[in-house]
């Protein structure tokens, strides 16, 4: 790690490092976006989703509806730029851990619910009643998110093309253990 | 100051999000769910144990041993609920009685027997169409989500009078595909939609005929 340096200077992703975050980026944006725009396109069909968990008050369920696929478009958006990549990964996180512990509900119980999470399609699950599936999918990209919380969203991000000196404020929203210091300096 | 700007932003976030929520909310509402018009303490009553439907009566086909046409309701006497089991037959000719008004949203399998035997509401499949052509509800239109949702119901829809209940059904549980159905049908004007709680599997499992090959 680069981090050894006596000031807890900030690391430096390498290439590699960075080409995998920006994958994760986009990958976790494509999904999201994806999910989110099919929600937000039918809102009638995502409430019926929300409805059938049967876990959220009735007197939720609407603001949930809409709720949702809000969080998701933002989150998607702020990842696919890398702008305040570890906040959006963070929401992203408590919302996948929001969903992995409906879903559990639903499979501990053995009750028969079908996934609104992609509308009306479905990636890697078959589309159905929900099951262990589901919830493996979910924690795949629990893993994903955050590692994007931990590691950032590397230098092919906005976020690090704001962050340099004189430039922004040094710490580009990221969380303390990464120090800003301008990584040119540590090779003068 | 680097939590403080990571919180911040954090509740920006679902600021955002909050704001988007509720401009959304105002331009496209949603529907809370199927919602009966009161009632009107008409009670309707069937003439006559007949079979089935007119439509219907040719691509039927019982898949079990179970009573067919001659299955009927017995009323009980002391109570204001109906038994509707249909493993109660009755001779034919029989009288069979359901109150329409009093019905719920969702109906059980016995209801909606009651009510496709007396010819008293259109029935309309939302399942997939190859589920729909290897087993269905006689006489029932299939209309999935997409298709209404896309427009391409309309030809279909016509024949459904917008008077008479309506019981729509897809796998039971909780399928989303009938309430959305629904619901979608009520925004066009059809008042009386119920679901049809158990949907397919029920029906077939009760031993109710079916009808195979897909029809309207």
């Amino acid at each position: 790690m680069s981090t050894s340096a006596p000031t807890a200077a900030r690391r430096v992703p390498g290439p590699i490092e960075s080409t995998a975050m920006l994958a994760l980026r986009v990958l976790l944006a494509a999904l999201f976006g994806f999910a989110a725009w099919v929600k937000l396109r039918d809102p009638q069909y995502f409430l019926t989703s929300v409805k059938g968990f049967r876990l959220i008050p009735e007197i939720m369920q609407v603001q949930v509806t809409y709720l949702v696929p809000w969080i998701e478009a933002a989150c998607a958006v702020l990842l696919l730029l890398g702008l305040w990549t570890r906040a959006a990964a963070v929401v992203l996180s408590l919302a996948i851990v929001g969903f992995i512990a409906g879903l559990f509900e639903v499979v501990q119980a053995g009750r028969s619910v079908e996934c609104g999470c992609f509308g009306k399609f479905s990636f890697i699950c078959d589309k159905g009643p929900l099951g262990w599936c589901n919830i493996a999918q979910n924690a795949g990209l629990l893993i994903c998110a955050v590692v994007l919380v931990i590691r950032g969203g590397g230098r092919a991000a906005l976020d690090w093309a704001l962050d340099r000196p004189g430039h922004a404020s040094g710490e580009n929203g990221d969380l303390p253990l990464a120090k800003a210091v301008d990584p040119r300096s540590r090779h003068a | 100051m680097g939590i403080g700007r990571f919180i911040i932003r954090t509740l920006a976030i679902v600021g955002f999000a909050t704001i988007g929520a509720g401009v959304h909310a105002l331009i496209v509402p949603v529907r809370t769910g199927i919602v009966l018009p009161p009632r009107a303490g008409g009670t309707a009553r069937a003439q006559e144990n007949q079979a089935l439907p007119t439509e219907q009566t040719p691509d039927t086909a019982p898949l079990n041993d179970a009573p067919q046409n001659d299955a009927a309701i017995t009323p009980p006497a002391d109570t204001d609920a109906p038994d509707l089991s249909p493993s109660q037959p009755l001779p034919a000719g029989a009288a069979l009685t359901i109150d329409v008004d009093a019905l719920d949203v969702h109906v059980s399998v016995p209801e909606a027997f009651a009510l496709w035997s007396e010819g008293l509401a259109d029935f309309v499949d939302t399942r997939p169409q190859p589920e729909f052509e290897a087993g269905a509800i006689p006489g029932a239109f299939h209309i999935t989500p997409e298709a209404i949702a896309n427009g391409l119901a309309e030809e279909q829809l016509q024949f459904l009078d917008p008077t008479r209940p309506i019981v729509v059904y897809c796998v039971g549980g909780d399928c989303h595909e009938s309430e959305y159905v629904g619901v979608l049908l009520q925004q066009r004007g059809f008042e009386r939609v119920h679901i049809l709680s158990d949907g397919f599997p029920g029906w077939h499992a009760a031993g109710h005929d079916v009808q195979v090959g897909g029809g309207q």
